[in-house]
């Protein structure tokens, strides 16, 4: 490429950058780690007409956008994801449908020394077809084999590499030595970008449960404050009563006042050794068959879930 | 009559975007003052309510049961009062408690109550609760979260922009290093090519980079073992070093543009310019910093040296290509 095509070139990639900023409102800001030029091409076509990807300098990209935040100032969220090996992919259409055509293209790739594994990698015991000369490969990984018919056998499932390990020259000899490409790469998502919002990937897969479960956080949060202050709210009524009542049967435990519903925890003060025998057929029904022990057990469980005794002392 | 819920939200929007006009521009005076430490605990008890709110709100939308409008009312008037008084939290922080800290609050605070209208505006649009709405609910909701995070005081601020500033330096220095390590070794598939005489230019620009986040790496340090806000005199040292460390990330950018190929001399030696007058100030700041012990005056001096040593070295290996340079660039 010449001087005037290179220059041409980088005024070129600033304006593409800020007219797709302009046109498209949504946009993942993608990490491309391990992608070669063969799948970035392969993602490029099947995403054609769906999505564009647009790769680049970090700091042209951030040189790019902070000349165009004047007229866009939310797009200065962006600017602390644009760091590592990433790169954008702008669209009109569904992020979700969009993320998982990036999904899909995912290649298996064989492991590189000095490459961060993604996933455990477990090699299985198998006869390697591989002659007895290349006995070393296994010994240095310490790899239990034997000879079969002339040639090494694995003779376990071996785990080779942990998540986040490192891959040594060794290992990557090995696994390349027996076919092995256990990793498999491609566009990962880090940020998505929508409209003036900057997110986390997993809001895409959020579900009307999360918010249940995070309504629930909420009452539970409401109700533990109000029994701290002490104001009575609905959410905090039922705690309080039964607090109330195990304050009820301390008193009755203490002192000669009874009423029906403490009279089975004095009796069992009064002679423990009634415990012994109300512990023995829990003890048997423990050992009843499989389908009696799980009645038994969810009927403790729904004891527990009655009135959350202890929740909130 | 049957009245839907939704009457209820025009009112409130548009309160919303009179209140966030107001804070976009600064907002407003307010005779209660109160310490960063008081205003945290405020302002995250407040978010939290507010998230809460929100999210038993986008709840009974999403039963089946029409939403009455006993319901949901009392529980948008809450926003409101919510929303209200964590704007007036923050409009209690006072401003010698430090600007950075501040702008920090103002974003937090602002971010939220965007989010916030984002997520009525979804509302009033829409007949059910979609999937576009609860993921707003949660970008709010991860707004609120965030204000729990906010900076404790006015040095934490200012050590949490050093370190974002440093990391965006150290990710262009990264680049442009990898680049020119790619261009020398011998291979097809590298992106840049610098002719023999711009590859003169690129190590001495490397190492202006490294002097820039080197300065930052230092300050950082320094400032997490000795740094104080406790005085004035303190908070607006901070505030200063703040304001210049928040354009490296800026400069430098600019100036890694420029060292790619082709490499147009006079607007490197420009950029070049920048770096020199930011990272030479930022020196001349923080040498009278508090925060400075005497065993820091090694790296300070190193770092003058440093940064001198590269730009003048930058700059003759520009006069070699130009042939252009003139003793006024050199001084």
């Amino acid at each position: 490429m010449g001087k005037e095509d290179r220059t041409t070139w980088k005024a070129k990639y600033f304006s593409k950058l800020v007219q797709y900023l302009e046109e498209y409102p949504k946009c993942f800001i993608v990490g491309a780690n391990n992608v070669g030029s063969t799948q970035f091409q392969k993602i490029r076509v099947s995403l054609r007409g769906t999505a564009i990807v647009l790769m680049g300098k970090n700091t042209m990209m951030r040189k790019a956008i902070r000349g165009h935040i004047e007229h866009n100032p939310a797009l200065e969220k962006l600017l602390p994801h644009i760091v590592g090996n990433v790169g954008f992919v702008f669209t009109r259409q569904d992020l979700v449908e969009v993320r998982d055509k990036l999904l899909e293209n995912k290649v298996q790739a064989p492991a590189r020394a000095g490459a961060i594994a993604p996933a455990p990698v477990v090699i299985p015991a198998q006869n390697t077809g591989l002659g007895p000369e290349k006995t070393s490969f296994f010994q240095a990984l310490s790899i239990p084999t034997k000879i079969s018919k002339g040639t090494i056998e694995i003779v376990s499932d071996v785990h080779i590499l942990k998540e986040g390990d490192k891959v040594g020259p060794s290992e990557a000899t090995l696994l390349n030595m027996l076919n092995i490409s256990p990793f498999s790469y491609g566009l990962v998502v880090h940020q998505v970008y929508d409209s003036g919002t900057v997110f986390e990937p997993r809001v895409l897969d959020i579900k009307p449960e999360d918010l249940r479960v995070k309504f629930l956080e909420g009452v539970a949060r409401v109700a533990a404050t109000c029994l701290k202050i002490g104001y009575p709210t609905i959410v905090s009524v039922p705690h309080s009563i039964v607090n109330g009542f195990k304050n009820l049967l301390a008193v009755a435990a203490a002192t000669e006042i009874t009423f029906k519903e403490a009279e089975t925890v004095k009796e069992f003060l009064k002679d423990p050794s009634k415990f012994a025998v109300a512990a023995a057929p829990a003890a048997a029904a423990a050992a009843a068959p499989e389908a009696k022990k799980e009645e038994k057990k969810e009927e403790s469980e729904s004891e527990d879930d009655d009135m959350g005794f202890g929740l909130f002392d | 009559m049957n009245i839907s819920w939704k009457c209820f939200l025009p009112n409130l929007l548009s309160f919303l975007r009179r209140e966030l006009k107001k804070l976009e521009t600064g907002g407003e005076a307010t005779s209660s003052v109160n310490s960063p430490e008081s205003v945290k605990s405020t302002c995250t008890v407040l978010a939290a309510q507010l998230a809460d709110k929100v999210t038993t709100l986008l709840y009974i939308l999403s039963q089946p049961e029409k939403p009455e409008v006993e319901v949901v009312g009392p529980i948008l008037d809450e926003i409101e009062i919510f929303a209200t008084k964590l704007i007036y939290a923050f409009y209690s922080l006072p401003k010698d408690s430090g600007l950075t800290l501040r702008k920090q609050y103002h974003q937090d605070v602002l971010r939220v109550i965007e989010d916030l209208i984002g997520v009525l505006e979804a509302l009033e649009k829409l007949e059910y609760v979609d999937q576009s709405s609860l993921r707003i609910v949660d970008c709010l909701t991860k707004s609120c979260n965030d204000i729990q995070r906010s900076p404790e005081n006015n040095l934490d601020a200012v050590c949490r922009m050093v370190e974002a500033e440093e990391s965006l330096v150290l990710d262009a220095l990264e680049e442009v290093t990898m680049a020119f390590d790619e261009a020398t070794q011998p291979c097809d598939e590298t992106e840049m090519i610098w002719n023999s005489e711009e590859m003169e230019i690129v190590p001495s620009g490397i190492g202006l980079i490294k002097t820039a986040r080197c300065l930052l790496k230092k300050i950082r340090s320094s400032l997490k073992s000795n740094g104080k806000c406790s005085s004035e005199k303190e908070v607006t040292q901070l505030d200063n070093i703040a304001t210049n460390v928040t354009k490296f990330s800026l400069v430098i950018d600019d100036f890694v543009t420029t060292l790619y190929p082709p490499v147009n001399e006079s607007t490197c030696i420009q950029t070049s310019n920048n770096v020199l007058n930011l990272v030479s100030s930022t020196l001349e700041l923080v040498k009278d910093g508090h925060f400075m012990k005497e065993e820091d005056s090694n790296w300070h001096s190193f770092l003058v040296k440093a940064l001198e040593h590269n730009h003048k070295k930058l700059l003759e290996s520009t006069t070699a290509v130009t042939g252009k340079l003139t003793d006024l660039q050199l001084s």
